[in-house]
């Protein structure tokens, strides 16, 4: 628990370190619709409204991307961002910047002082899944390329 | 004469504690009725209120420690400093003209 007066101090720090180099973005939270067979289809919710957020990119961004562990490969994600203590945002929410696509990866439990997440970058030729953009395996693309 | 609303804005425009867009005083250091009360301690002098203030926001940064937490940092008592250096600035703002004066003293020279 931190004290009140100084989770005020550390919340306006983050908000400094956020507001020099700020993105400002709108979340599109993942959805699920059930067809009439019975299964389910990936598409997006309504997009929230915008929220001020930093990227902040993780210095072995172009290097190989996971860690070996005995258990496999954990994915390392190439940037980070950060926001305020409450911003709107949860696992697989996406967003666009700059003409390019994001999603988020994960996200640190604690967040009484700053809401921390990994992103995904997907750069500006692969969005999420979305109604628009047909998902290889829940919607039944076959053709998805180097399958034969 | 300013309101007591404009008195209070103007109050924690000077002390940093503006209230956020889409917040209330519940996000600064200081409610309402605690702005009120210095401004009454401080016989609606607004450059006492604010000396005032900053002491009040000095007594909490003192409470405050630098951090390391894993990579990030927070040079916290950085905080004390600065309000120090407010609560001296409105300090000698708040005092009347006549609290200083000039010295006037001999010069000796060598030769």
């Amino acid at each position: 628990m931190i004290p009140r007066a100084e989770l005020i101090v550390r919340r306006r720090l983050v908000q400094a370190f956020i507001d020099v180099d700020y993105a400002e973005v709108k979340f599109t939270p993942p959805s699920r619709v059930k067809n009439e067979d019975g299964s389910f289809q990936e598409t997006d919710g309504v997009t929230l409204a915008a929220q001020r957020i930093r990227l902040i990119p993780a210095n072995r961004r172009f290097a190989y991307m996971a860690t070996n562990t005995e258990a496999g490969e954990i994915d390392q994600w190439p940037y980070c961002g950060i926001g305020a203590h409450d911003l709107r945002v949860a696992d697989g929410y996406h967003f666009q910047y700059r003409g390019t696509h994001w999603q988020v990866m994960s996200i640190e439990p604690d967040n009484e002082e700053r809401t921390l997440f990994a992103l995904g970058y997907y750069g500006d030729g692969r969005a999420p899944a979305t109604s628009a953009t047909p998902h290889p395996y829940i919607d039944g693309v076959t053709d998805v390329g180097g399958q034969g | 004469m300013a309101t007591l609303i404009e008195q209070l804005t103007q109050l924690r425009a000077v002390i940093g504690e503006t209230i956020p867009s889409g917040g209330s005083a519940e996000d600064t250091l200081f409610s309402d009725n605690e702005l009120m009360t210095i401004l009454t301690a401080a016989g609606e002098n607004p450059t006492i209120a604010a000396k005032l203030a900053w002491e009040q926001k000095a007594a909490h940064y003192s409470n405050l420690v630098d951090i390391t937490d894993g990579n990030a940092s927070r040079k916290m008592s950085d905080l004390l400093d600065n309000a120090m250096k407010m609560v001296e600035y409105y300090g000698s703002a708040a005092k009347p003209a006549t609290a200083t004066r000039t010295r006037i003293g001999r010069v000796r020279r060598p030769w």
